[in-house]
């Protein structure tokens, strides 16, 4: 059983993600998604939306990206983001999984910025993550249990 | 105002007046603290009372301020329960330490 689907194009731009989220918070509200869920689905989905800013588009603004959005079988929230820029290098999320946050140490700067923090949290929080990149759409995918 | 900046006494506190402290809001920051990094004091305290959502890019701002500032204690006061989130799960709350209250971070870090 499948809810309702929210989808919707976006424009790509700083202030995109900040869009995004005003949009689809409302929307998994109406669902009844549980608030700690939303609060950690929101940062994942900014932090994608940023990715594909920064990455997918070379923070170029005004190109497409879409988002959809719905509650699947078993309450289970999915969330896709997909772009038709620049694909993720696949080693980038080979090496995810075995690249956890490092515990900062005050006298080693080496510890204190950390590459790819955004994916880690995304990694981090969601239950299941797929990225699938084909005809020169590619696609971030996020599955979540809804409380 | 998106910052508001105090001094008073060892410490100088930057309010951070926004409700997102992102991708578009962390440049700003920067060249907040790039502006001021002469005058901050002892004591580095940011205020994130009204910043209800943080990012990896938020985050990046703080850590780019603990960096910048190197002999300058910097302390988080009054976070909202997702920034105390992000923080634990990045594990940056090991080396920048979140206080209730001003007075209670003073007192700790003294």
């Amino acid at each position: 059983m499948r809810t309702r689907t929210f989808h919707q194009q976006y424009s790509s731009c700083l202030e995109a993600s900040r869009l995004v989220a005003s949009d689809i918070v409302p929307f998994w509200r109406q669902l009844k998604v549980d608030v700690s869920i939303i609060e950690q689905m929101e940062l994942c989905l900014v932090e994608l939306v940023n990715n594909v800013f920064e990455h997918a588009y070379g923070n170029i603004d005004g190109a497409a990206f879409d988002i959809t959005s719905y509650l699947g079988a078993d309450n289970l929230l999915t969330i896709e983001v997909s772009d038709y820029g620049s694909p993720m290098p696949a080693h980038i999320l080979d090496d995810l999984p075995a690249t956890d946050f490092i515990e900062p140490v005050a006298d080693d700067p080496t510890t204190w910025l950390q590459s790819n923090r955004g994916l880690k949290i995304v990694l981090q929080l969601a239950d299941t993550i797929e990225y699938t990149s084909n005809k020169s759409r590619n696609t971030f995918k996020l599955l979540k249990k809804a409380g | 105002m998106q910052f508001e900046i105090i001094e008073k006494g060892q410490y100088t506190v930057i309010q951070v007046n926004e409700a997102r402290f992102d991708a578009r809001l962390a440049p700003s920051f920067r060249e907040e603290l790039e502006k001021i990094k002469g005058n901050i004091r002892e004591h580095l305290v940011l205020d994130l009372s009204a910043v209800r959502f943080m990012d990896s890019s938020g985050l990046g701002a703080v850590m780019g301020a603990y960096k910048m500032l190197r002999n300058t204690k910097i302390s988080i006061v009054n976070p909202q329960k997702p920034i105390v989130d992000l923080l634990k799960l990045t594990r940056m709350d090991k080396l920048i330490l979140s206080h209730p209250t001003i007075e209670a971070a003073l007192t700790t870090t003294a």
